[in-house]
Formats: structure tokens, C-alpha cells, sequence
């Protein structure tokens, strides 16, 4: 029987990032839990510190841990792992927390990427070790500046490499904070952290059949990852369709803040605590050329669920408006149930 | 139709050296960040761009290089070629600028010359680079600038609009789309028959965005109670470079995925907006703080009067052919 605090330290995901230095876990980091735009990342800089931040998403409490690449993991006593940084730990919690450890490697710097794998071999193991329920994932990063035979190539390398040690399942991204692919992995990662996936990804299978919808993600509004997408079958268009999703998150969202801001001046009730604009209530639509049509539909203040829906369908616009709403409702149970 | 002639507008863009012309240009009407111009490189004698504009009307930019070897040479050889038959003139200042006399005297120079060759011209001076100033004295300098560029001006007997810039605020959308809105033929005319829409409608705000650069070139308010009112201009713009900002985010995106987008329409609980690509060259855009407006109003509202819109386009074209 778990007691009620333990259950709440359930409901925190707790981020490891490791990989040698200037491999690009500070980037990755603030690209997208902070916002850092792609033309800034030349400013970031280097971690010397270990550096934990912890934020509240749609779905869970995240902590986040940045472990300085400068630093060796191994050096660092295993008892002290628990211990929050300011007493020198690295604030991962105990062996039942709830840990996704993300390695990021440079892939464009061939006389590192050796070193690193070594490296990466032996933290795993140690890891392992201390938490067994662990998710361990690789980010093969800065992809952006190799073709694909080169991915390819170092790919198979890593994969070859963890081959013994691949008993937590450890999977392999290619990423960029350059482009959409690292929200991709970021989001993937997440996703095997949380218990009502698998549920959450039942529902919208079930939602779009009834309500004539091509593809579905529900995304964070802030960090604009997903946490559950329907299972219809990945096509190349994925990732456009991802990004565009997102691009038009950040639209209506700051439209509606624009808009936000002048109503409270309009009422002159600048006191009131201004909110952030999305709302739960929220519906808007794009409709993009190509007869492909955008919805974004508001679930709670910071999810929503973004669907791209075929024009011809909204011509049963009544039907697709009553499963959504049915799924919201849903979701937002759902939601309630797992926090109480 | 076998003539395809436009009406061509010729704006000159001038200024020293390093003064930020082609900084602006380039987010303005290439969709840069303003993070990325400092990938720029220096503009070499004259580079001109094309821009398309409402009502079939071509905006041609002439970015003169401001080096001083250019500047001269503009003065001795090419004074008639480059001033003559220029519509608005926008002389761009650095505000930080090391050597403020030479500016002066390129400025002066150039005023000496449009009042020669183009005595009607529209003249935009732009103290750009404001953001390096503090805020506590941004005020006082500018409008020491601002008294010293306009006696000038009047010695040349030419009246100056004066405005201050940065890339790195609203400052530098709004007075772009000042200058674009001088350009537009028939202003008036847009203007009452979006008047109109917005009383019909219930909208409280009608905008009109130029489609290519986003710039705004028309806005109309109403308020509760259906009558216009005056805003704060200031607020007003920044709202303007926001929806702008945003807009323009989303078009590169679709850009980088071959594709566009056409309409937005947005519902909170709090108010509803609707975007639509209008005629060929504007989008519209209509707001309301009533969330529960029913959308297809307004769709039918805009696509009656879009016929008027593209009518008042093929007049301008015809009336230019002769």
C-alpha cells in the first residue's frame, strides 16, 4: 500500500541530462522548457554547475537535472545521488522515482563521439544499478549538419555499442535544436513516463474514427510537447504536421494574449491578475491550403488537442463538434481522477 | 489585357553607412528576425527590390549603399537617375552615429537634391538604433535631433515626417506602416467601406494587413456601443506589431513546409477573432470581445464585400493603363 505522499512524488518525471560537454544538454534543455529561440543558442552557456529546475506541465511536475559534461558521473558518491544539488547531489530521487535519463552526444564531432560512448556505457551501468525503473534514451544531437547516410552510419554504431547493456530498452533519436525533431524524441521520452498513455492514446484512436479526423496530438501549450498522439501510421509528413501543430499553438496563443492584454485595458481593470490567455474553452481553426483544415481545441488551461481534420469533413461539423466535446469532457476526468 | 502595366511608386532608402537601412528593409519586407541581420553584409551601390503592393501597385525600393565613396558619386553622376520622379524618400539616421556631422550633410545633401528633382515627394526620416540609447534619455535626445533635422528641412522648404526606431520594438513596424499607407491610391475609400463592415457586423476592431510584409494599412474601432472612439495610439501599435509578429511566425513556418495558410478563426471565453486572405494583396481581420458571435456572420459579411475591394484593385489597374 502506498501512502499519499509517496503517490505525489509519484506524479513528478524527473530528467537527467548527461553527455560529454558542448554536447548540447543546456540547449536542448532551454530550447524547450524555457522558450530559447533557435538564432539565440549561440549564446548559451556552458554548465559548470549541476543545475536542477523543476516546472509544472499539462501533465505532470517536471525536475529537471543538467549534469555538467565537465563532470564525470562516476565520481560522484552514489549516496549522494538523492541529495538536492545544493549539497552536492544530483536531486534524482530514490531508487522507485520516476527518472528519464536522456544522453546527449554530439554527432558532428567524430573525435568525442568515441569517448562518449565509453562514457555512456559506464553511467548507464551505474544508473541501472541505482534505479531500476529507469528510462535511459540517446540523443544522437546537432543531426542538422550530416545527411542521412552519415546518421545512419553513427546510428548503427551506437546502437551496436549498447547492445549489452540494452536490457532497460534503450532507444536512439536523431535531434536538432535546430528543427522539430528534438521536441519529437523530447515528447517520446516523456510519454513513457506517464501512466495514462496508453489509455490516453486509446481514447483518440476511438475519437478520430467518430469524428472524421486525419490526425490528433495532445499537446502542452507551453512546451508544445505531446504527451499522446492516435496510432495512425507514422508517414513522412509527421514531423511537418507536428511542427505546423505547434506553429499554430504559438499563433492563437500569443493572438489571444494580444487580445487578452486589450480587453483588461478596454474594461480599465488593469489590477486584475492578468491569466494566461489560452483557456479551456478555447476553439480555433485554420484552414490551410490544399483543403486541409487545422482545430485546436482547449482541455484544460495549458492542454490542447490538436487535430487535423479533411475539409470534406466538416461538412459534418455537427458530429466532429460533439466527439470532441466528448473527449474533453473525458480527458478532463481523467485528469482529476489522477490527481486526487 | 495585353498591357500588364502597374503603377510603380519609387521609394528611396538613404543614409550613411552602417545606419541600419538594409537591417530594416530586410525585416520588413524579407521576413527577417531581428535577430539575423547581423549576417548582413554591407549594400554596395544601389540594390533595388520590387515589392507588390495593394491594388496592383509596385513599390520599388532603392537601397542606396550609404559608403561615402557611393554617396558621392550619387551627388555628382547620378543625381537626376536617382531623384527624379521619387514618390517617398525615408533617410535613415543613426542615432549613435560616430560622426553625426557627415550624416547631416549626407541628409542635407539629399533634401538639396528631391526638392530639385521630386519637390512633391513624401519625406520619412527614421532616428534609427534608438534601443542603444537609456531609457531616461531616449526622450531629450530625439527631440534635439528631431528640432536640428526639421530646420533643415524647412530651409529646403520641404516638410519631414520624424519618427524614432529600433528593429528591436513595435517602433519600426509602426512607421513602416505609415509609410505604406502613403502609398496606397484611394485610402479613403477602404476606409468607409470597412467603416460600414464593422458597424454591421458588431466587430469591435477591423484590421487591414498588408498580405506580403503584414504590415497593418488600415484600422478601424468601434466600441460597445457601435461609435468610434480614440484609442492610445501607442497601445494600438504595439497591439498592431504583436498580431503582426505572431502572423508572420506562422507564415514562415508554412513556408519551410511548402504550404499556407488561408483563414484563422479564434474563440475564447473572452472574445473572437477571424483572419482571412481578402483580395489578392491584403488580409483582413475582424475582432470582437463578444465570445459568442456566430462565425458564418462575419464569413458572409467579408465575402460581400470583397467584390467592392477587388473592383477598387482593377480600377486602379485600368485607370493606370491610360
Amino acid at each position: 500500500m502506498e501512502e499519499k505522499n509517496s503517490q505525489e512524488d509519484l506524479e513528478e518525471i524527473i530528467l537527467l541530462f548527461l553527455g560529454p560537454r558542448l554536447a548540447g544538454k543546456t540547449t536542448i534543455k532551454e530550447r524547450i522548457f524555457d522558450g530559447l529561440q533557435p538564432t539565440q543558442i549561440i549564446y548559451v552557456e556552458q554548465t559548470i554547475e549541476v543545475r536542477v529546475d523543476t516546472q509544472m506541465n499539462a501533465f505532470a511536475k517536471m525536475k529537471i537535472v543538467d549534469f555538467p559534461g565537465m563532470k564525470d558521473l562516476s565520481e560522484v558518491p552514489q549516496d549522494t545521488w538523492h541529495l538536492p544539488a545544493s549539497e552536492n547531489g544530483l536531486d534524482i530521487g530514490d531508487n522507485t522515482a520516476k527518472l528519464a535519463v536522456i544522453y546527449v552526444i554530439d554527432s558532428q564531432d567524430g573525435q568525442s563521439y568515441r569517448n562518449a560512448l565509453t562514457d555512456l556505457y559506464k553511467s548507464a551501468e551505474l544508473l541501472k544499478n541505482y534505479n531500476k525503473n529507469l528510462t535511459f534514451d540517446i540523443f544522437m544531437h546537432k543531426s542538422d549538419g550530416l545527411n542521412e547516410e552519415e546518421l545512419n552510419a553513427i546510428h548503427d554504431d551506437t546502437l551496436s555499442y549498447i547492445e549489452n547493456i540494452n536490457d532497460v530498452g534503450i532507444q536512439i533519436s536523431t535531434t536538432s535544436a535546430m528543427d522539430q525533431t528534438i521536441f519529437d524524441a523530447m515528447s517520446k521520452v516523456i510519454q513513457k513516463r506517464i501512466p495514462e498513455q496508453a489509455q490516453l492514446e486509446k481514447w483518440l484512436n476511438l475519437m478520430i474514427n467518430n469524428a472524421n479526423v486525419a490526425k490528433a496530438y495532445l499537446m502542452d501549450v507551453r512546451t508544445k510537447l505531446f504527451i499522446a498522439t492516435d496510432s495512425s501510421p507514422a508517414e513522412n509528413t509527421q514531423l511537418s504536421i507536428y511542427e505546423i501543430c505547434s506553429g499554430m499553438i504559438e499563433m492563437v496563443d500569443g493572438i489571444s494574449n494580444v487580445y487578452e492584454g486589450a480587453r483588461l485595458s478596454e474594461i480599465g481593470d488593469s489590477d486584475e491578475d492578468i491569466m494566461p490567455a489560452f483557456d479551456e474553452n478555447h476553439e480555433s481553426w485554420v484552414t490551410m491550403k490544399e483543403e486541409i483544415v487545422l482545430c485546436l481545441y482547449g482541455i484544460t488551461s495549458n492542454l490542447a488537442l490538436v487535430c487535423v481534420v479533411r475539409e470534406d469533413a466538416l461538412n459534418q461539423r455537427g458530429i466532429m463538434m460533439y466527439n470532441l466535446n466528448l473527449f474533453r469532457q473525458t480527458i478532463r476526468k481523467t485528469l482529476e481522477q489522477s490527481r486526487t | 489585357m495585353s498591357s500588364k502595366k502597374v503603377e510603380r511608386k519609387k521609394v528611396l532608402l538613404m543614409g550613411k553607412s552602417g545606419a541600419g537601412k538594409t537591417s530594416m528593409r530586410s525585416i520588413i519586407f524579407a521576413s527577417y528576425v531581428a535577430d539575423d541581420v547581423y549576417r548582413l553584409g554591407m549594400t554596395m551601390d544601389i540594390e533595388h527590390a520590387h515589392v507588390r503592393m495593394l491594388g496592383n501597385l509596385v513599390v520599388n525600393l532603392w537601397d542606396c549603399g550609404g559608403q561615402d565613396s557611393f554617396m558621392d558619386s550619387y551627388f555628382m553622376f547620378q543625381k537626376e537617375q536617382i531623384f527624379k520622379g521619387c514618390e517617398v524618400l525615408i533617410y535613415v539616421i543613426d542615432v549613435k552615429s560616430e560622426r553625426p556631422e557627415a550624416d547631416l550633410q549626407g541628409y542635407r545633401d539629399c533634401l538639396a537634391a528631391i526638392a530639385d528633382y521630386s519637390a512633391n515627394a513624401k519625406i520619412f526620416v527614421l532616428v534609427h538604433k534608438m534601443d542603444l540609447l537609456l531609457e531616461s534619455e531616449k526622450n531629450a535626445i530625439f527631440e534635439v535631433k528631431k528640432k536640428e533635422l526639421e530646420e533643415i528641412a524647412h530651409t529646403n522648404r520641404l516638410n519631414v515626417d520624424i519618427a524614432k526606431t529600433s528593429i528591436w520594438d513595435k517602433t519600426l513596424y509602426s512607421a513602416w506602416s505609415k509609410i505604406v499607407t502613403q502609398l496606397i491610391p484611394k485610402k479613403e475609400k477602404f476606409q468607409t467601406e470597412l467603416q460600414n463592415l464593422a458597424e454591421q457586423s458588431g466587430a469591435n476592431e477591423v484590421l487591414l494587413f498588408e498580405k506580403a510584409t503584414m504590415l497593418n494599412i488600415c484600422y478601424i474601432k468601434n466600441d460597445a456601443n457601435g461609435h468610434k472612439t480614440e484609442d492610445d495610439e501607442d497601445l494600438i501599435a504595439e497591439r498592431m506589431e504583436g498580431l503582426s509578429h505572431y502572423l508572420k511566425n506562422f507564415k514562415l513556418i508554412c513556408w519551410r513546409k511548402a504550404t499556407n495558410f488561408e483563414s484563422l478563426e479564434i474563440r475564447t471565453s473572452t472574445f473572437s477573432a477571424i483572419m482571412q486572405i481578402f483580395t489578392d494583396y491584403t488580409c483582413i481581420m475582424l475582432v470582437s470581445f463578444n465570445p459568442d458571435i456566430p462565425m458564418w456572420n462575419w464569413r458572409k459579411a467579408i465575402d460581400r464585400i470583397r467584390p467592392k475591394f477587388q473592383k477598387l484593385d482593377q480600377k486602379n489597374r485600368r485607370a493606370q493603363q491610360y
